[in-house]
């Protein structure tokens, strides 16, 4: 499994959906603070990463396309 | 998350208001609130709620300002729809509710005196029969061991810091006597009010249960300690303020003991804010300054009394 579909197959346990339009606002479909917290640690234990948490903000999180570019920021590092 | 352009015709269509601008006033990590100014010169706060809570309790806990008013309490209270007798609003996923708001700023402690009229106007006509159906501190806190020990669970920073006060606050759940006449405001940190007109509001009332009036004193108390520090450090020469306050709340006439029932019960809150966040520590601890407020809480359950906690600030 690549690294984009280990995170869409987290987001979509984290807010209870499947996703099929990485262009959607998560938070338009359950997504809440809580959630972005989850979603981030649980990133971080399977990628073995560290995200800042400077990066979690509005824009980053605003669609499943914009998590994942923030999240490969850190994984190609 | 809804659009601002999505509230503002939201907020026309279902209550009527025509929206000049619309400000975040309050951000926690992405929840927000939002002060809205309309062309008649009024000033409303928009809330959101997640819709995971119960809209249940939710409606009980809105109409209960409503009551509060008609008991005389100076209180913003949330509007009802135009087309329902419901308060909120459905947007993405979120519960908002429009709310009067009342102008002001936070008091401060030297004006304890207000603070204290407030909770004693406040207790004095918030009596259980209220509201029918509504938590309380005694089951808050018979839930509290089981959940204490999902402190165990996982890797996160200040693990052995919360682990460390299992065997206070077990103590502290044990010596809970069940007095549960008042509807306790459950949160009457400074935040949480407005000096309006050289009278103090209590506002958000999110977290309302049937609890006994001292518990809001002493979670008072606990704000007045560490107000104004952003790592929830004591400040030790509040005491006399605190003193002040509690003597000002009980107009002299204290019960016996009242320092060290303030201590218990403002370990009580602790134990109940602390709790809150068991399940899912792991996560809560990345939250701004959680890490800070979670280590106070440990600090006022570890502390022996009210004057060794105020020491522990020197």
């Amino acid at each position: 499994m690549s690294n984009a579909e280990e995170i869409v197959k987290i987001i979509e346990e984290v807010i209870g959906t499947k996703i099929h339009n990485y262009s959607i606002n998560p938070f338009n479909h359950g997504l809440d603070s809580l959630g972005v917290l989850k979603l981030v640690t649980i990133v971080e234990d399977k990628l073995g990463i560290e995200i800042d948490d400077n990066d979690l903000t509005v824009e980053n999180m605003s669609s499943v396309n914009s998590i994942l570019s923030m999240v490969n920021k850190y994984a190609n590092e | 998350m809804f659009t601002w352009q999505q509230l503002i015709e939201s907020l026309n269509k279902y209550y009527g208001l025509k929206i000049i601008d619309v400000k975040i006033i309050d951000r926690l990590m992405f929840r927000q609130s939002f002060l809205v100014n309309t062309f008649d010169g009024n000033q409303y706060i928009v809330k959101d709620y997640a819709e995971t809570f119960s809209l249940k309790e939710l409606f009980q806990m809105w109409g209960y300002y409503w009551k509060l008013r008609e008991l005389g309490i100076s209180i913003g209270c949330p509007l009802r729809r135009l087309d329902s007798d419901e308060f909120h609003i459905s947007l993405e996923n979120r519960y908002c509710v429009v709310f009067e708001y009342i102008k002001g700023n936070r008091p401060s402690i030297n004006q304890y005196k207000e603070i204290a009229n407030c909770l004693k106007k406040y207790h004095g006509v918030a009596t259980s029969k209220l509201l029918p159906d509504l938590i309380s501190t005694e089951e808050k806190l018979n839930s509290a061991k089981d959940l204490f020990l999902n402190f165990n669970n996982g890797s996160y920073s200040i693990k052995q810091e919360i682990l460390s006060c299992k065997e206070n606050l077990y103590n502290i759940i044990d010596n809970y006597s069940n007095s549960n006449q008042t509807v306790i405001h459950g949160d009457t940190i400074l935040e949480n009010m407005i000096l309006n007109d050289e009278e103090v509001c209590l506002i958000d009332f999110d977290t309302i249960r049937y609890g006994d009036s001292i518990e809001d004193v002493a979670n008072t108390v606990l704000s007045f300690m560490y107000s104004g520090s952003k790592k929830f450090e004591v400040h030790p020469g509040r005491l006399q303020q605190i003193k002040a306050f509690i003597n000002s709340y009980y107009e002299n006439t204290s019960p016996t003991d009242i320092e060290k029932k303030i201590h218990y019960y403002m370990q009580v809150h602790c134990v109940i804010d602390l709790i809150r966040h068991a399940e899912n520590i792991r996560f809560l601890i990345r939250m701004p300054s959680m890490k800070e407020y979670l280590l106070m809480l440990v600090r006022v359950i570890c502390s022996k009394n009210l004057n060794a906690l105020m020491q522990e600030g020197d």
